[in-house]
């Protein structure tokens, strides 16, 4: 029986991941940096740099153990870009990229990796890793978000 | 992080803060609206730097008026952040342990070009958290909530900015106002001249001073 790679935060937060999530086989594409390192798959409650932004209890539902990734690349890359407009301060885009990467790796998920989120209607799903899987060994390429000039490609 | 020169603290209780929501949030908060419970006064806090322990807010006092605007997308980020009443700025460095102190707020000298918001990002509802209650308070402003008072300070303290509404809007005014009567109003201009050319507290002090100094 596989035991999620954070089993014991999961047992904190009720029916997560609920009995709607499924393990398949599926390729799916993840921002990484572009020297990808294991770093790039840690889900945003274990990253405590930068902090998260806690205003209120409230906020700390959104802490999340699962990793997100996007089921085509176009979505991938539209989701990024929506996000890096969104950020209204140069410096705070730069630390996006930085946060973030400026990449997007394609990558094979297996029955054996972990469960997988039903895909909202922006193309996201989130993924719970079960214990001992390398993603590093599944990227099946990486693909440019910003061109050369470090202008974002158009989609 | 920028560092920051400061002049004054404000202390905000929390036990009289309450959050009525987020005008934008993408995975946490980005531009929260707060009210103060004893005076209504509303306060945005808006994130703008953070380094490896702390995320950076900086904290301004709005009008209900100007948050409309910027639901309804006739003022975009940038004018809504230039429209705090005073163009007084104050921030906060909080880290990600939650805590149940006040906020203690230094109120900021000079504010760096770089904290201003870009002018093209604008309202999205979908990023928007608990708009329905951020609306809801603000309909709640025109049936006792002091426009005028509001606007007439605005215009004597920020002689930097030139609000222009239009015809329709200026009589809006006149009557009770009204949410709906905002989202029919969609041609009310902003404009701004360099807010920031100069030192914040020199500007403070020539308000209090009653001289108004000039700028290009």
């Amino acid at each position: 029986m596989p035991v999620f790679k954070y089993a014991q935060e999961l047992t904190k937060i009720p029916n997560c991941p609920n009995k709607n999530c499924n393990a398949k086989d599926l390729e799916a594409y993840r921002w990484i940096h572009k020297e990808v390192s294991e770093k790039d798959f840690v889900p945003l409650s274990i990253i405590d740099s930068p902090p998260q932004r806690i205003l209120d209890k409230s906020d700390i539902l959104y802490i999340s153990y699962g990793l997100s990734f996007f089921i085509t690349k176009d979505l991938a890359q539209k989701k990024y870009i929506d996000e890096y407009n969104k950020r209204a301060r140069q410096h705070l885009k730069e630390q996006f990229k930085s946060d973030k990467g400026e990449s997007i790796a394609l990558i094979s998920l297996t029955i054996s990796d972990g469960v997988a989120s039903e895909p909202v209607s922006n193309g996201h799903f989130t993924f719970w890793e079960y214990s001992g899987v390398n993603f590093l060994d599944k990227i099946k390429g990486i693909f440019d978000i910003f061109d050369i000039d470090d202008s974002i490609e158009n989609i | 992080m920028i560092q920051l020169k400061t002049y004054e603290t404000l202390i905000l209780q929390k036990e009289f803060l309450n959050r009525i929501g987020d005008l934008i949030n993408i995975e946490g908060p980005i531009l929260s609206l707060f009210q103060d419970l004893r005076n209504k006064d509303l306060y945005l806090f808006d994130w703008a730097d953070s380094d490896k322990n702390f995320n950076r807010w900086l904290v301004y006092k709005v009008s209900p008026d100007s948050i409309k605007k910027f639901i309804n997308n006739i003022i975009s980020y940038k004018e809504l952040f230039l429209s705090s009443l005073n163009l007084t700025y104050y921030f906060i460095d909080i880290d990600s342990n939650y805590s149940d102190c006040n906020y203690t707020l230094n109120k900021i000298e000079s504010l760096p070009d770089a904290y201003i918001p870009m002018n093209e990002n604008r309202f999205d509802k979908n990023d928007a958290r608990n708009i329905d209650q951020i609306i809801l308070t603000l309909s709640n402003f025109s049936k006792d909530y002091p426009f005028s008072l509001i606007k007439q300070n605005v215009l004597k303290n920020q002689p930097n900015i030139v609000k222009e509404p239009a015809n329709e809007l200026k009589k809006t005014h006149q009557k009770k106002y009204t949410f709906e009567t905002i989202q029919k109003s969609n041609d009310a201009r902003i404009v701004t001249r360099n807010p920031f050319s100069i030192n914040l507290r020199e500007r403070e002090n020539a308000y209090e001073n009653k001289r108004v100094p000039e700028y290009a």
